[in-house]
């Protein structure tokens, strides 16, 4: 079996949106698309997105960090929304795993979207079909890009590079070595959809912060340190980043 | 869960004309030989449980993004209730007609009765694969248990039978079935006024096992959602979650069993002691808010319904009156999730 998928580093990303702007950028002109919007210059713009990124604040200050989610379709080796689907439109594919949906079948019951524990399956209001990441398939096998560029978009396109893509069932594949280095999870493994998509957490950062060598920095950049630096040299040289 | 209309209408409606149909049936195998029922009964009772389920099927087009397709819903009756509700519903209206024109066209009695046991078994198929396309979604507690199904068959029972007693009452004034088909009402509207009660009691506190922890994978007892990353409003937090507040679900839950069970079973009991009187009107007015009840209960039903998905949104169970076992908790007891 193959089963492609995206492994997303949360310690790498920033959270700058940039994949789910250029997944909507590919694919509302890609055969996915058109992703289309209900009022975009108005006053509730509102459309359909395959991926998007929440932000959450995890711990409790001091303790605390902020992670970025991007979330998009986990092409679940169990997907619940294909066994759901009244009329086949939402199907799985045998050769590479990715969940995708045939427009012409849908009849638009949004069935699908309730069996999905992840909320990553969109309804487009205009063409009465649900949408879909699909993994840029009319990206990863097109002959036409160079072989470089035959990645999803939002792989491409991340100024983190937090993101990989490759079949997780081989274990020479990128992902598939990011996730045994990165030691890389499922989101919700109990919904027993047994997604593909894997996340690699963050991790722990330690940064030695020599005061002398700050001190010095300052002095380069003409800076007055001693108006700035007010704790003492022990606290100044421990941590950064929080467990 | 946002409580789409056009589902209301269906569920209910058709709730309706099964239950109405269910009983006319046995009615007519019971009770048509010996007098007690007559054929104009069966017959007006039998147009109006046709009515019901054919309004309701109107409404299901309005569900779907693409009507024209809707035929292929039938293609995976294998794996999904959703095909098997859109392959039973036709299936019911049909042998409901059949049996009407079986039963005006004066055909023999064993055809009839066939065509009507066929018809049960279509609307209780029916009943099931409706009820079992919202209970088979794990990821909403307030579905996925066994209430969901039971209290699909009784509620539609219930508004059924207060129908065919407004129908008894209306062609057999002054016989004897239209008084005790009255027990059956009240009966039937206090069962479902008790398990209505024990699903809001459920509901109250069904918490699902996966939590936000669970969610994003992180082990952390606090974790705070700081931007949904996008402005305004979008299909995750439109289609899974219509705001509510604590104060709108008390009064729903209240409005919920007082139109739609506790009132109609008075007037089931004010009938069941006045066996005299012709009260085709009472059982109508009883009909009627059964139904109107049962539309707010099954628009209460989907906004209780609260997906796991809405844990990416900082929507879970936003809607539902808090587990008392948190409130009362003390600071520092494990909380569910």
């Amino acid at each position: 079996m193959s089963q492609k998928a995206l492994v997303i580093d949360l310690h790498k990303c920033v959270g700058c949106h940039a994949c789910a702007a250029n997944c909507k950028a590919w694919n509302t002109q890609g055969e996915a698309g058109p992703l289309t919007d209900t009022n975009p210059y108005g006053k509730d713009p509102e459309g359909v997105w395959f991926n998007r990124v929440q932000t959450y604040e995890v711990g409790k200050f001091p303790d605390v960090e902020v992670v970025h989610l991007p979330k998009s379709c986990m092409h679940c080796k169990n997907a619940p929304c294909v066994e759901v689907c009244p009329t086949g439109a939402s199907y799985k594919r045998m050769e590479d795993g990715i969940v995708l949906v045939n427009y012409d079948d849908c009849i638009g019951c949004k069935y699908c979207s309730w069996a999905c524990p992840y909320g990553c399956r969109e309804f487009d209001e205009f063409e009465g079909v649900m949408k879909k990441c699909t993994l840029c398939v009319d990206r990863i096998y097109n002959e036409a890009l160079p072989e470089e560029e035959r990645k999803p978009a939002c792989v491409i396109t991340c100024p983190a590079k937090a993101r990989a893509f490759g079949d997780i069932d081989e274990p020479d594949s990128e992902a598939s070595r990011w996730i045994a280095e990165g030691k890389g999870y499922k989101l919700m493994p109990e919904s027993g959809a047994d997604p593909s998509n894997h996340y690699l957490p963050k991790r722990k950062v330690k940064i030695h912060v020599d005061k002398e060598a700050l001190l010095k920095i300052a002095q380069l950049a003409h800076i007055d340190m001693t108006r700035h630096i007010i704790c003492d040299s022990d606290s100044v040289s421990e941590d950064v980043a929080q467990p | 869960m946002y409580p789409e209309m056009s589902l209301v209408i269906l569920t209910v409606l058709a709730g309706v004309g099964q239950g109405m149909f269910i009983l006319l049936v046995i009615l007519d195998a019971l009770f048509l030989k010996s007098g007690e029922v007559t054929p104009h009964f069966l017959t007006a009772a039998a147009v109006v449980s046709l009515v019901f389920p054919l309004i309701g099927m109107a409404a299901s087009f309005f569900h779907l993004g693409n009507p024209m397709r809707g035929y292929k819903a039938i293609f995976k009756w294998k794996r999904s209730w959703l095909s098997r509700e859109v392959i039973f519903l036709p299936a019911f209206v049909g042998l409901d007609m059949l049996y009407l024109l079986l039963l005006y066209s004066g055909a023999p009695e064993l055809y009839r009765l066939f065509a009507g046991f066929l018809g049960i078994v279509a609307a209780m198929a029916l009943y099931l694969s409706s009820a079992m396309l919202y209970a088979a979604i794990r990821f909403i507690k307030e579905w996925a248990t066994a209430l969901t199904p039971i209290n699909f068959v009784l509620f539609g029972l219930t508004s059924g039978a207060a129908a065919a007693t407004a129908a008894a009452h209306y062609t057999m004034p002054g016989m004897a079935i239209g008084y005790l088909l009255s027990y059956l009402v009240a009966f039937l509207a206090a069962f479902s006024l008790v398990m209505k009660g024990l699903t809001f009691q459920y509901n109250a506190s069904a918490y699902s096992d996966i939590g936000i922890k669970n969610a994003l994978g992180m082990n952390n007892p606090h974790i705070r959602l700081m931007d949904t990353g996008a402005a305004y409003a979008h299909y995750n937090t439109k289609e899974y979650f219509l705001p509510m507040t604590r104060r709108q679900n008390d009064l729903r839950q209240v409005l919920v069993l007082g139109i739609s069970f506790f009132l109609p079973l008075l007037m089931a009991l004010y009938a069941a002691y006045n066996p005299a009187l012709k009260l085709g009107g009472l059982f109508s007015t009883a009909t009627l808010l059964i139904v109107t009840g049962l539309i707010l209960e099954r628009r209460l039903f989907f906004m209780q319904g609260n997906h796991i998905q809405n844990l990416y949104y900082g929507n879970y169970r936003r809607n539902v009156v808090q587990n008392p076992a948190v409130s009362k908790a003390k600071p520092g007891t494990p909380q569910p999730k």
